[in-house]
Parts: C-alpha cells; sequence; structure tokens
C-alpha cells in the first residue's frame, strides 16, 4: 500500500486535480444545484473542444516540442466543415474526414520540416498557424456557415437522455490514453522527450516518434474544430485564436512540462476543466466575467509554482535521506 | 583474415578528416585496447560501427561475412552493442524502462509487459552481481557510478557478439571498476570480443590481450599488449617523445593558510571536517567514490549549505552562493564540461573572458588589448588547439574543450583552486599538459584543492592527501606516505605503512 502511496504524490497531474476538486466543491458551495449530471454534462460539452485541442499540444510537449498551428488548424477545420457540409450522410463523412485528413496532415508537415530542416518548432508552427489562419479566412471570411441539425444535434446529444457525447468521449480518451502509456510507443514519447540523444543511441526511431507526436497534434487540432462546428452551430477562421494560449495553460496545469518527458494527458484533461470552472466560479461570485483570463493567468502562475516547489521539497529530502 | 574486420574506413566532417583508410582487427576472445588522444577518430570508428555515422568508404566484416549497418538499431540487431559514458539513459524512465528500452516484450493488448521486464531485470541483476539499486526507482535520481553501472548492464543484456566500452570506467569506483573488469574477463571467456577505450594506462595494462593505436584518423599500429609499454604506448599515440607521463614533483607550500576550515558539516555528507589549504600547496582529496568529496567541493564554492566556520586568509566568511566564493577569490574547475563549464555556441576568447570581465574593463568599455593578453595567456598555458581564438567551443574536442573551462575560470586571476576530476575522458596528451599547469599555478602559490577519481593521479600530483571516508576526514598522508595502497588502508581505516613521519589517522 505504501508504494501506491508514494506513486500518487509523485504523479505530475496531481496538482490539477487537486484544483479541480477544490474548484468543484467551491463551486457547489457557490451553486449548490450545479451538483447534478445536468451539470457535469455542460461542463463537459463546455471543454470537450479545449481538451481535444489540449492533448494533442501535450503530446508536442512530451517530446519536447511546442505547436502553435492548433491555433490555425482549428479555424480551418471549424470553418471548412460549417460551410461545406450538407445535411446527408455521406457528406457529413466526407467532409468529417478530410477536416482530420487536414489536420493529421498538417501536423505531419509540421514534424517533417522541423525534423528534416532542423528549424525551431516555434517557428515552423507559427508559419503553419498563419497558413492555416489564412486559408480558413479564405474558406469563410467571416463568421457563419449552417451545419446540418442531424450532426450538431448527434454530437451534442445525451446518450439515453442522460449522459452527454463529451463525456463519454472524455472517458474514452481516458482510457486510451492509460492503455497509450503503457504501449512502446507511449514509453518512446517520454524518451524522446527526455532525451533525444539517448532513445536514438538505444536504436529508437526518434523521427518516426516525433511525426507521430505532431501528427497527432494536428489530427486532434483538427477535430477540435470539427466539434466547434457542432456546438456553435456555426464557424468562425477566428475561432482558434484563443486555443493556442488555452491549450498550452491545461497542459501547464495538468503537469506537463515545456521541457519535455514529464507530463501526461490526465491531468491536462483536469486542466482544462480547471479552466473552464474558473469562469464559472467568477460568475457564481457575482464578479465580471472579464476577470477570468487574469485568474486564469494566476491559476496557471501558481500550479507551476506548486508542482516546482513540491520538487524543489523532494529533492531535498531526497538528498537528505 | 581475422574473425572481426574494419576496413579501409573513411569519414570526413566539414572541415576535417575524421577517419582517414584506417583499419581494425580483433578475433573473438581478444580484449583490444583501442588508444588515441582526442581527436585521433576513436570516437568516429566506434560510431560508424555502432550506426551512428556512415563512412565515407570501407567495410565491415564478421565472420568473415560482410556486414550493412544503417543505423543505430540495425548495429544493436547485427550484435554491436556499446556501453556510452551515461549518454544513453534517460533520466525520466525507470531502471527496469532504461535497461531493456527498444527491446520491450509486450502483450497481446500491445501494452509492455511489466511482469516480463521486472523479471528480465532481476536475472541481469542476478547474474551481474548487482545489489543496490532499485530497478523501479527514476534513473535521474540514481548516482554518476550507479548510471554508468546500468550503461553497461544495459549492453550486457543485449547479447551482443562485439562490446564496445568507451570510457566505461572512468566514473567508476576502484570496487565498481573491478567488477567491470571481470565481466569483461568473462566475455572474453564466451568468446565475445571487446572493444576497450580507456585514458588509464595502468587498467588497460591489466586487462587487453592486444593494443591498436589510433593517431590522425589512421592506426598506426595493432600490437599484442605483452610487446607494448607504457612509454611506447604514449609514444604512438603522440607521434613524439614525452618525457615521463606526470611532472616532478616539488613542494612549494608556504606558511600562509589560505582556507581553514573548522568543524564544517553539510545536512547530510560531511561532518565536522577540520582541514587548511595552504599557498602553494596542492592538497588532495581522496577515498572511495561517494564519500562526501562531492559535497566538500560543493560546499567551498557556496554550492551548497553548510554549518560550521570557514576562514578565507584569516578572514571569517559566510560562503551562502558562488558570487561569494568568487569574491572571496576562489574558482571551481569542474568536471562536466557540457553542463557547467564551458558555453558551446561560444567562442574560445568569449568563454575565458567571460568570468573576468572585470579584469579587461578600460573605464566603462572592454579593452581589446587587454582582452587579447588574457586570452593569448590561458590559450598559451593550457596549449590549447584551435584555428583562432575566435573558434566555437563546441567544435572542440573533449581535452580541449576542459582546457577552455580551465583558462576561463584561471583568468579571473583566483587564490584558491577547486579542481574536481578535472581530467575525466581527457587524453594523455592533455592530461600532461593539465598537470604541468597545475604545478605552476602552485609555484605561484596559490592553493589548490585536487580530487579525481584516478587514484594515480592523486598520487602523482598532490603534496598533501586527506582522506575522507563516510563524510569524515579518515586521516591524512604527507609527501612520502603517498601511495595508492596508503589511500586505500587510510580508507577502510587501516594504519599507514612506509614508516612516514606525520602521517595520521583518525
Amino acid at each position: 500500500m505504501k508504494r501506491d502511496k508514494i506513486k500518487i504524490t509523485k504523479s505530475p497531474s496531481i496538482v490539477s486535480i487537486i484544483l479541480f476538486v477544490i474548484l468543484a466543491v467551491l463551486t457547489v458551495v457557490l451553486q449548490p444545484s450545479s451538483a447534478s449530471l445536468h451539470w457535469v454534462n455542460l461542463k463537459s460539452s463546455a471543454a470537450i473542444t479545449l481538451i481535444l485541442a489540449a492533448l494533442g499540444e501535450t503530446f508536442v510537449l512530451l517530446i519536447g516540442g511546442i505547436d502553435l498551428s492548433i491555433a490555425g488548424v482549428i479555424s480551418l477545420t471549424n470553418s471548412f466543415s460549417a460551410l461545406y457540409m450538407l445535411d446527408s450522410g455521406m457528406s457529413i463523412i466526407s467532409v468529417s474526414f478530410i477536416c482530420m485528413l487536414m489536420g493529421l496532415g498538417i501536423g505531419l508537415l509540421n514534424g517533417f520540416i522541423i525534423q528534416k530542416f532542423n528549424i525551431q518548432p516555434f517557428i515552423v508552427t507559427f508559419s503553419t498557424w498563419f497558413i492555416c489562419g489564412g486559408l480558413a479566412y479564405l474558406v469563410l471570411p467571416k463568421d457563419g456557415g449552417k451545419p446540418p441539425a442531424t450532426f450538431t444535434k448527434t454530437l451534442t446529444a445525451n446518450i439515453g437522455g442522460k449522459v452527454n457525447i463529451a463525456l463519454v468521449i472524455i472517458i474514452i480518451l481516458i482510457i486510451i490514453w492509460l492503455w497509450f502509456k503503457k504501449t512502446k510507443l507511449g514509453i518512446y514519447l517520454y524518451a524522446v522527450g527526455s532525451n533525444a540523444k539517448a532513445a536514438s543511441l538505444n536504436g529508437i526511431n526518434v523521427f518516426g516518434v516525433k511525426m507521430f507526436a505532431y501528427g497527432i497534434s494536428g489530427l486532434l487540432a483538427a477535430l477540435a474544430g470539427w466539434y466547434r462546428t457542432a456546438i456553435a452551430g456555426a464557424g468562425s477562421p477566428t475561432a482558434g485564436e484563443s486555443f493556442f494560449n488555452q491549450a498550452i495553460a491545461a497542459s501547464v496545469i495538468g503537469g506537463t512540462l515545456l521541457t519535455g518527458g514529464k507530463g501526461g494527458a490526465i491531468g491536462t484533461i483536469f486542466g482544462a476543466f480547471v479552466l473552464k470552472m474558473i469562469a464559472d466560479i467568477l460568475v457564481f461570485a457575482g464578479v465580471s466575467s472579464y476577470w477570468s483570463t487574469l485568474f486564469q493567468g494566476i491559476l496557471l502562475i501558481a500550479a507551476v509554482l506548486v508542482s516546482t516547489i513540491s520538487e524543489i521539497i523532494k529533492e531535498r529530502k531526497e538528498m537528505g535521506a | 583474415m581475422a574473425d572481426f574486420e574494419m576496413k579501409n574506413i573513411s569519414k570526413s566532417f566539414p572541415g576535417v578528416k575524421a577517419l582517414d583508410h584506417a583499419d581494425f582487427q580483433a578475433n573473438k576472445g581478444e580484449i583490444v585496447a583501442l588508444l588515441g588522444e582526442n581527436g585521433a577518430g576513436k570516437s568516429t570508428l566506434i560510431k560508424v560501427l555502432c550506426g551512428e555515422h556512415k563512412p565515407d568508404t570501407g567495410e565491415i566484416f564478421f565472420e568473415g561475412k560482410k556486414l550493412n549497418i544503417h543505423g543505430t538499431r540495425s548495429a544493436i540487431i547485427q550484435g554491436i552493442t556499446a556501453v556510452y559514458q551515461e549518454l544513453s539513459l534517460v533520466a525520466d524512465l525507470t531502471v527496469e524502462e532504461n535497461l531493456f528500452l527498444g527491446f520491450y516484450d509486450t502483450k497481446k493488448t500491445g501494452v509492455v509487459s511489466y511482469e516480463e521486464l521486472t523479471k528480465k531485470v532481476q536475472e541481469l541483476f542476478n547474474r551481474y552481481h548487482v545489489t543496490g539499486i532499485n530497478p523501479k526507482a527514476k534513473v535521474g535520481t540514481l548516482t554518476l557510478p550507479q548510471r554508468q553501472m546500468l550503461e553497461i548492464l544495459k549492453a550486457l543484456s543485449k547479447n551482443g557478439e562485439i562490446f564496445i566500452f568507451d570510457e566505461a570506467t572512468s566514473a567508476l569506483s576502484d570496487r565498481q571498476a573491478n567488477w567491470l573488469l571481470n565481466i569483461i574477463r568473462q566475455l572474453s571467456k564466451e568468446g565475445k570480443i571487446i572493444i576497450f577505450i580507456s585514458h588509464r594506462l595502468d587498467e588497460i595494462k591489466k586487462i587487453c590481450s592486444k593494443v591498436i593505436v589510433y593517431r590522425a584518423g589512421k592506426d598506426v599500429a595493432d600490437l599484442p599488449m605483452e610487446e607494448a609499454d607504457s612509454d611506447q604506448l604514449v609514444k604512438l599515440m603522440l607521434g613524439r617523445e614525452i618525457g615521463g607521463y606526470y611532472p616532478e614533483k616539488e613542494t612549494f607550500t608556504k606558511d600562509e593558510i589560505l582556507v581553514s576550515m573548522k568543524n564544517v558539516s553539510s545536512s547530510h555528507k560531511l561532518k565536522e571536517i577540520d582541514m587548511e589549504i595552504r599557498a602553494g600547496e596542492i592538497l588532495g582529496i581522496g577515498g572511495l567514490a561517494g564519500q562526501g568529496q562531492n559535497e566538500l567541493f560543493s560546499v567551498l564554492f557556496g554550492l551548497r549549505p553548510y554549518k560550521g566556520e570557514i576562514k578565507i586568509k584569516g578572514k571569517p566568511v559566510n560562503l551562502k552562493n558562488p558570487r561569494r566564493s568568487i569574491r572571496e577569490g576562489i574558482t571551481l574547475i569542474p568536471e562536466d564540461r557540457g553542463l557547467q563549464g564551458a558555453s558551446l555556441n561560444q567562442s574560445i576568447r568569449e568563454n575565458i573572458v567571460m568570468a573576468a570581465l572585470n579584469r579587461i574593463t578600460k573605464g566603462l568599455f572592454i579593452s581589446d588589448k587587454k582582452e587579447k593578453d588574457i586570452v593569448d595567456e590561458m590559450v598559451h598555458a593550457f596549449s590549447i588547439k584551435a584555428e583562432s581564438p575566435e573558434t566555437l567551443v563546441g567544435t572542440l574536442s573533449g581535452g580541449n574543450q576542459q582546457k577552455v573551462v580551465l583558462g576561463k575560470q584561471l583568468a579571473t586571476n583566483p587564490d584558491i583552486l577547486l579542481m574536481f576530476d578535472i581530467t575525466r575522458g581527457v587524453d594523455v596528451g592533455t592530461k600532461k599538459d593539465m598537470f604541468e599547469t597545475v604545478k605552476k599555478y602552485a609555484k605561484e602559490g596559490k592553493g589548490i584543492l585536487f580530487y579525481s577519481t584516478d587514484m594515480e593521479e592523486l598520487v602523482n600530483v598532490c603534496n598533501r592527501i586527506i582522506v575522507v571516508n563516510e563524510g569524515r576526514i579518515a586521516g591524512i598522508l604527507y609527501e612520502n606516505d603517498i601511495s595508492r595502497a596508503n589511500i586505500l588502508r587510510v580508507s577502510v581505516g587501516e594504519s599507514v605503512t612506509g614508516g612516514g613521519a606525520g602521517s595520521e589517522t583518525r
């Protein structure tokens, strides 16, 4: 039992989970009616796009990279699917498929350029952000589009009239992650992020692992944009702009470091929830919602401080032992 | 034809011909010492063999068959395994994850089988008598010698035919080094080919059956160990005579006490240290690995909080951070030049003057002349080999990088030099230059605290040796009593032999 305890306290996602619990309690205290499945459904639906985008970002952060282009990809797939999706099964499926293909393609392109030409990820993904953002304007110059009701209803439905599909997806994502983390590729992801040179000396295909991470990031960003179409019922060429900051914030609050090799998806998911809940609490507390970005910033630095300080204390203890 | 041959290997990098039609051959069961100065082409040869570099020309044969090596993984699969200088470990993964990294067994679900992994690690530990390492611990929490042991175990787990040990003993204690040497003998009995790279000639003599010497990208000698004596080997490596490996010992110790420590303890490792460093003295710190040597240096350089009293030139001081220590005239020359010492993306000149800017300014501006004088002095003092002072440090060989670190630290004109394992991974030619410089600074009246993992160096360089054990001073050896055997005796609590006067055991 003692070993399990150590494992939990060592987990980098712990800060975000504690924050999540605190905020959840606070929410219930301020607004007792929110202690319901309905509220959980609502929050899941509100957080799902951010969760998808932030998860992708987490993969890239884990290998020690960064992906700014997710903002552009989200705008692009949001605009594209809002404009071109018609009310037929065929159209919905093919447009969805094209969206995912675009995201995957842009992600792989990022990974390829970064590695083949040895350019900093920041610069490469900064450029592809602009390119995708520009494409989004060409597709849909101003907010609009009318996605078919079949599509929007499906992605916002409550399964069995009870559990929102977003919540189901989040749970599935958690299960996939728990599995993935224990696969070879999962461990390689951490190895590459922690020390790419060492990973390569052990015969790991570093190029491939990085391509995978950028590919996943692009794909998940595409899904986030696509999902936004259903939730917002429209497209916007600037839909993704706020996502990059938020995705990084969710990852970092969740314990994923920008230096690579540490962190994971569970923390990111809780991190995303935490960001969304702050806004609510401010509303319940009667504070203007304009304050929420400011509070998110404070929370971000506080979360990082907590994990850094606990790391320092742990090191001191280990040295003292 | 020998069992293993590398033929006619050439490899060029921009501006350098690292390997120039070089050959290498060995038979099964042979332990081959690969010798050469830094930059002689040893590392490149090894990297070609391990699939890290693609050679421009040349072929590799094993048992008469041509090997096609493309990439690190391909080399490993074809039986070539290398022990790196703790380069191939991933700090954020656990011991067991690291040991079989890249070669995990998976279950049907695609998940890595941790049960299998734990079992295999346990077998490996049992087979090679490893204790004291927790397989579930993150590698980042282990000590340097432990990490080096893992690096070795990892290679052993691969069932290779050809084993390369590149400076594998440099971070090990004597006991651990013996453990490794026994393993190597065992591998040789099993008919494996072992390529052993080390700068410790005594070790090479002890274990290797033949020696191949590289110089300037070419093999210049291939002879049985019995036929090679140290002087001859050094000559072959350098291509010229070098008179003796260590400079002649002289004592420049003066009465002036530069550092005095009274009852100094640090939070865990150091206990009640009483010692003095005098001007002109080369004071060695001996003992088994990890007995608090590192902490002693850290305390003096303000890197670790301590209790007790430290006086510099008779004045009580509080060395709470490195800046304070530097201000008191103390400088540290660390072992890990990449991490702690040199700024690889900057030039030799920029590195050398980095810490000494106040010595080269004239009013508000930097005086080019003063700067040039200091840089020239250091480049000359350490015979740093480079095209010009503007060469980037990252492009220099390891030995030359270390010289730049020395030059940088000494450019501040300190009184007290803390030298922590400064010759680690440095070739003989460079070592000789470094020892000469150490002696020169002692003569100028600087106090030098000297630590090395190579006991031979302590014995040949120091005027006095303090032996530490479990964080305490176990004894002090003076002049004539200084010997390898006596250091060991004192560290295990016995008294010294040799009848010297004044040496003491506590």
